[in-house]
C-alpha cells in the first residue's frame, strides 16, 4: 500500500483511540456537551491562526484551535462562577458564539483574492487525505501525551467524576482536575477535527463510550469497547470516504459510529426483554 | 475529653444567604455526635465548611489539635445519599478502593496490600458477596455501608456522615449504628447530620441543635430539652406534637 494511504489510516487510528479515552471521562464527569463547545469554538482560532501566519501548517492551526478552544472553557466556567445561568444555557451560548464568529472568518478569508481559504473548509466537515508525514508524528506526540495522562490520572478523574465532594475533603483540587480534562478534550479536539470536522467531532468523543456503557458498568471493560469502536469506526469511516464516495470524511466516520451504537442498543434491548420473558 | 474538633466563630454564606452565623462548638473524641436541626438550618453547610468543600466567609476550625491540612487524610467524609449518581458505572469494591487515594500518591494505583484492605472492610460491613455488583442494584442501607466502608478503608480517625439514614428502613439503620458503635468503641470519633428528632436519644451520645446560629450542644440528654428544641424548630413543632 501506499506510504499517503498509512499516514491516514495510523492518523485516523490515533483520533479514534484519543477520542475514546478522553471521551470516556467527558461522559464519567458528565461533560459530554463541553466536547461539543469545545469542538465548534475552535474553528475561528484555526481560521485565525491561518490568517496570522499565512500557511496551513498543521501544528500553527493546531495551535491556534487550542487557544480558542481554552478560550471557550475558561468563558464557560467563568459564566458558571459569576451567574446563576444554567450550565447547559452557558455552553450552548458560548458553542454558538464562538462558531459564528469562526464562519464568519471562514466566508471572510473566501472572498480574499490571494490563496483562498487554503481549504480551510475541509475543517468544517473533515478530510483526512489531507494529512502528512509531519501531522503524523504530531498527532503520535498528542496521542503519548493523552495516553500517559489517562494513564497516571484515570483514578482520580474517575473518583472525580463518581463523588467530587469526597475527592475535595481528600485534598484534591477540583480545578486543577477540570483543567487537565479540559486540556486533553481540547487536544484531542484540535487534532480530531482535520478527520472528523468541528461540526460532527463531539460525537467522536461521546458515542464510543455511551455505546460501551451500555454493555458494561466495569470502567476496565468500558474502556476497552469504547477504544475498539472509536478506532474500527474511524478507520472504516475513512476508508468509506478515501473509496471516493465523495463524502467527508467526517459524516463518514460517524455514520458508521452511530450504526454500532444503534445495534449494540437494539441488542441490548432484546437480550433484557428476553431475560424478563425468562422470568 | 479530647477535642476531636473545635470551631470557632464558623460564618458561612450559601448562594448569597447567610447560612451559618458565628458558630463556636466542639465536638468530643472517641463519641457519636449528632447534629440535629430542621431543614434548611445549615447542618450539611456545617460540614461542608469545616472540611472546606465549600468557602467560609470567617472562622476557625482545628481537628485533634492540629490543622485541618495536618488531620485531612484522617477525616473520612460519607456523602449525602442524594448527592451521588447511583447509575454511575462502579463497583461495590471501587467505591471503596476510592479510600485508599491520596492526593501525594494521586498517580499510583491500587496495590495488592490495598486490596487487602478492601476486602477486610467489605466484610466488616458484611458486603463480602457484593463487591463487584454496580452500586444501584443494592438496597439503600447496603449503599450506605459501602460508604461506610470506603471510610474504614481510608483509616480514618474521624468520621462525619450527612444525612446518613434518610430513605432507609429501621433494620438497616439499626444495621448502620451496629457499625457506628464499634467503631465509637474502638476510639474513633463519628459525627452524623440527622434531621429526625424522633430517633436523637437512642442514636447520638453528644447532639449539636443548629438552626443557623447554634441553639444548644453537649451531653444528649442536656440538649434535647423542650426549651431548644423549641428555639430550634419553632413553636409549630410543639404544637403538632400534642
Amino acid at each position: 500500500m501506499d506510504l499517503s494511504i498509512w499516514i491516514v489510516f495510523i492518523g485516523t487510528a490515533l483520533i479514534g483511540i484519543c477520542a475514546a479515552l478522553v471521551g470516556t471521562f467527558t461522559f464519567l464527569q458528565k461533560k459530554s456537551l463541553i466536547g461539543d463547545a469545545i469542538s465548534h469554538s475552535i474553528l475561528p482560532g484555526i481560521v485565525l491562526a491561518y490568517m496570522l501566519s499565512g500557511q496551513r501548517t498543521t501544528w500553527i492551526l493546531m495551535l491556534g484551535a487550542f487557544c480558542a478552544g481554552w478560550f471557550a472553557t475558561q468563558q464557560i466556567s467563568w459564566l458558571q462562577r459569576k451567574t446563576k445561568l444554567k450550565s447547559d444555557t452557558i455552553v450552548a451560548a458560548t458553542l454558538s458564539m464562538f462558531f459564528a464568529f469562526g464562519l464568519a472568518l471562514l466566508s471572510y478569508i473566501q472572498g480574499r483574492p490571494d490563496d483562498g481559504q487554503a481549504g480551510l473548509s475541509d475543517f468544517l466537515f473533515g478530510k483526512i487525505a489531507a494529512l502528512d508525514i509531519r501531522d503524523l508524528y504530531l498527532f503520535l506526540g498528542v496521542s503519548a501525551v493523552i495516553v500517559i495522562a489517562v494513564v497516571l490520572r484515570y483514578r482520580v478523574m474517575y473518583s472525580f467524576a463518581f463523588n467530587r465532594e469526597f475527592m475535595i475533603s481528600k485534598g484534591f483540587s477540583l480545578r486543577w482536575n477540570d483543567f487537565i480534562l479540559n486540556s486533553m478534550t481540547i487536544l484531542v479536539v484540535a487534532m480530531g477535527v482535520q478527520a472528523v470536522g468541528v461540526v460532527l467531532m463531539s460525537a467522536l468523543l461521546i458515542i464510543p463510550v455511551l455505546s460501551a456503557r451500555m454493555l458494561t458498568y466495569r470502567l476496565n471493560r468500558m474502556l476497552l469497547v469504547a477504544l475498539t469502536l472509536g478506532t474500527c469506526s474511524s478507520l472504516l469511516g475513512s476508508y468509506i470516504s478515501i473509496l471516493g464516495t465523495n463524502i467527508p470524511t467526517g459524516p463518514c466516520i460517524i455514520m458508521v459510529l452511530s450504526t454500532c451504537a444503534i445495534v449494540i442498543a437494539l441488542t441490548v434491548k432484546l437480550q433484557t426483554k428476553r431475560k424478563s420473558h425468562g422470568k | 475529653m479530647r477535642k476531636a474538633i473545635e470551631v470557632t466563630d464558623l460564618t458561612v454564606f450559601y448562594r448569597e444567604m447567610l447560612a451559618l452565623d458565628h458558630i463556636s462548638v466542639t465536638v468530643n473524641a472517641g463519641r457519636i455526635t449528632g447534629i440535629i436541626g430542621p431543614n434548611g438550618s445549615g447542618k450539611s453547610t456545617f460540614l461542608k465548611g469545616i472540611l472546606g468543600i465549600i468557602p467560609v466567609k470567617q472562622g476557625k476550625v482545628s481537628f485533634f489539635d492540629s490543622s485541618f491540612e495536618k488531620f485531612r487524610s484522617k477525616i473520612a467524609y460519607v456523602p449525602q445519599r442524594e448527592s451521588i449518581d447511583w447509575d454511575f458505572p462502579i463497583t461495590v469494591a471501587e467505591v471503596v478502593e476510592m479510600g485508599r487515594i491520596t492526593p501525594r500518591k494521586w498517580w499510583a494505583r491500587t496495590t495488592s496490600a490495598d486490596k487487602e484492605i478492601v476486602k477486610e472492610t467489605l466484610k466488616k460491613v458484611q458486603l463480602s458477596e457484593f463487591s463487584t455488583r454496580q452500586i444501584g442494584q443494592l438496597s439503600g442501607g447496603q449503599q450506605q455501608r459501602v460508604f461506610l466502608a470506603r471510610a474504614l478503608a481510608q483509616e480514618a480517625e474521624l468520621i462525619i456522615m450527612d444525612e446518613p439514614f434518610v430513605g432507609i428502613d429501621m433494620a438497616s439503620q439499626e444495621a448502620i449504628l451496629a457499625i457506628v458503635r464499634k467503631l465509637r468503641d474502638a476510639g474513633k470519633t463519628i459525627v452524623i447530620v440527622h434531621h429526625d428528632l424522633s430517633v436523637v436519644a437512642q442514636y447520638f451520645d453528644d447532639v449539636i441543635l443548629l438552626n443557623k446560629k447554634l441553639i444548644a450542644s453537649g451531653a444528649q440528654e442536656d440538649v434535647l430539652k423542650p426549651e431548644n428544641i423549641e428555639k430550634a424548630y419553632g413553636m409549630s413543632f410543639l404544637l403538632n406534637k400534642k
